[in-house]
């Protein structure tokens, strides 16, 4: 018996005796309709997906602390979370604007003489007012950070974009910066490092202190002993005062007690947390973003000047 | 569309193989406008799968495209419409023969979907005239096997046959 013989007879039944010509030109045009079908559905599913997770980041509020995006105030102390960038202040309502402009004097230190920051701006003009404001008082943009001296995000920003941000536009006089404290209530020794940072910053030794509260975070987080990382820095004289003051000063809690009430009419509710104000405006934006993004937003401003 | 390999021509690929692809489609579904439609799914398939572009491709498409055919043939079995759906050939000369040739169409289909969907694509390759290595390319086995295979395939699908429809001739 040929099997394969026999097979072959069987499948040639399949064989049709009618010309059939399938049409390749049609077939072709099906083809790309469905390429041009599948390129869509890809688009609207990116457009999809990039929406997902912007809404996730807007509206989810984390509950823990270290978040890779910042630190966030926990939803007993503070109303609903803000989305990414809150939209600027009402134009249409220009006193609610002033209102909101005007807060910021209110709240700067009142009982703290002027001193010049380490690093005087090139282009300055005008004295700034205290020891957190740093940049020319004459310059378009303000930019104020609201920082937790124990947040890890604060850490990183302080660490690798101020220094940018000062080069870039701080000393050349384009921005005025306002350093603002917002010591988050999930962070045992913020407060108190805040208190530290102040004090030293009553002594004209403010940037100092800041920069190595930042970059020993790790450390004293643990345990809450701030005064064994400032000390090597700070001058023993300076320490000395600081650490007195930090003691004893009821009123170095006052200008974070401002700098909070600030914070709540921005509507914050994460650290850090960047304002900036210009033309009369305050723009929050949480979470700052990478510093190419926030140096385009930047000059796009001043190139509306 | 754009090609996306630059050593591998679509275009060109698609315009030398749709009509045989569509033809051996045709020859297991019956029904033309059928075979066409998955004939460009099969070639969508490809198009996508730019790991299959290349050397290989002409295997590739032949045997996605006899597996689209036998699903297609498995799930019209399944169906209750499978007698409506006999295919379009009913072209021989006379009423009897075209009767015949398609009752006998139909039998090798239903043959062809109870086998072993491998045998049964070995089965269609090889009868749509794809030789020892590009059946070896196209079910991805060493060319040494593919007649042994071939003389299995070819045993299960008589012995399927007599089964269902005893020694006819």
């Amino acid at each position: 018996m040929n099997v394969n013989g026999w097979v072959d007879d069987r499948l040639a039944a399949l064989d049709e005796a009618g010309e059939w010509q399938p049409d390749a030109s049609l077939a072709r045009a099906r083809l790309r309709d469905l390429d041009r079908r599948a390129r869509t559905r890809r688009r609207w599913a990116w457009a999809t997906a990039a929406a997902a997770c912007l809404g996730l980041l807007a509206f989810i509020e984390p509950r823990a602390c270290a978040m890779p995006r910042g630190c966030f105030q926990s939803a007993t102390e503070n109303s609903a979370p803000r989305a990414l960038a809150a939209p600027v202040a009402d134009s249409a309502n220009p006193a609610a604007v002033s209102a909101q402009i005007a807060k910021p004097q209110k709240v700067a230190p009142a009982v703290v003489p002027p001193v010049a920051p380490a690093a005087a701006p090139k282009t300055e003009t005008r004295a700034v007012r205290n020891y957190k404001e740093s940049g020319s008082a004459d310059a378009p943009i303000g930019c104020e950070i609201y920082s937790d001296y124990e947040c890890p995000s604060c850490a990183a920003f302080f660490r690798d974009t101020m220094p940018l941000l000062v080069a870039d536009y701080v000393e050349a006089g384009k921005v005025r910066l306002l350093h603002r404290d917002f010591p988050l209530p999930q962070h045992a020794y913020a407060k108190l490092a805040a208190r530290f940072a102040n004090a030293a910053g009553q002594s004209g030794q403010y940037d100092l202190a800041v920069s190595r509260l930042f970059r020993t975070q790790d450390i004293w987080s643990v345990n809450g002993d701030i005064e064994a990382q400032l000390a090597p820095v700070l001058p023993p004289a300076v320490m000395r005062k600081v650490r007195d003051m930090v003691e004893h000063d009821q009123r170095l809690d006052d200008t974070v007690t401002a700098d909070q009430a600030m914070g709540a009419a921005d509507g914050l509710h994460a650290t850090p947390t960047l304002v900036v104000v210009w033309k009369g405006k305050r723009q929050v934006i949480s979470p700052i973003p990478s510093y190419p993004l926030l140096k385009s937003y930047l000059d796009d401003l001043l190139s509306r000047q | 569309m754009e090609t996306r390999e630059a050593s591998f021509d679509f275009e060109a690929f698609f315009h030398a193989h749709y009509q045989r692809i569509a033809r051996t489609i045709g020859r297991v579904v019956g029904d033309h406008a059928r075979a066409e439609e998955l004939a460009v799914e099969a070639f969508w398939k490809l198009w996508r799968s730019p790991r299959a572009q290349g050397d290989k491709a002409g295997g590739w498409v032949y045997r996605t495209a006899v597996r689209l055919a036998l699903n297609e043939l498995r799930r019209r079995a399944r169906s209750t419409r499978y007698e409506l759906l006999s295919g379009p050939g009913r072209q021989s000369p006379t009423p009897e023969e075209a009767h015949a040739a398609a009752e006998q169409r139909e039998q090798v289909r239903r043959v062809l979907a109870a086998l072993d969907p491998r045998q049964a694509e070995l089965l269609l390759l090889r009868s749509s005239g794809l030789r020892y290595g590009e059946l070896a390319a196209a079910i991805d086995v060493n060319p040494a096997s593919v007649g042994t295979l071939i003389g299995r395939a070819q045993q299960a699908f008589r012995e399927e046959y007599l089964k269902q429809y005893g020694d006819t001739k």
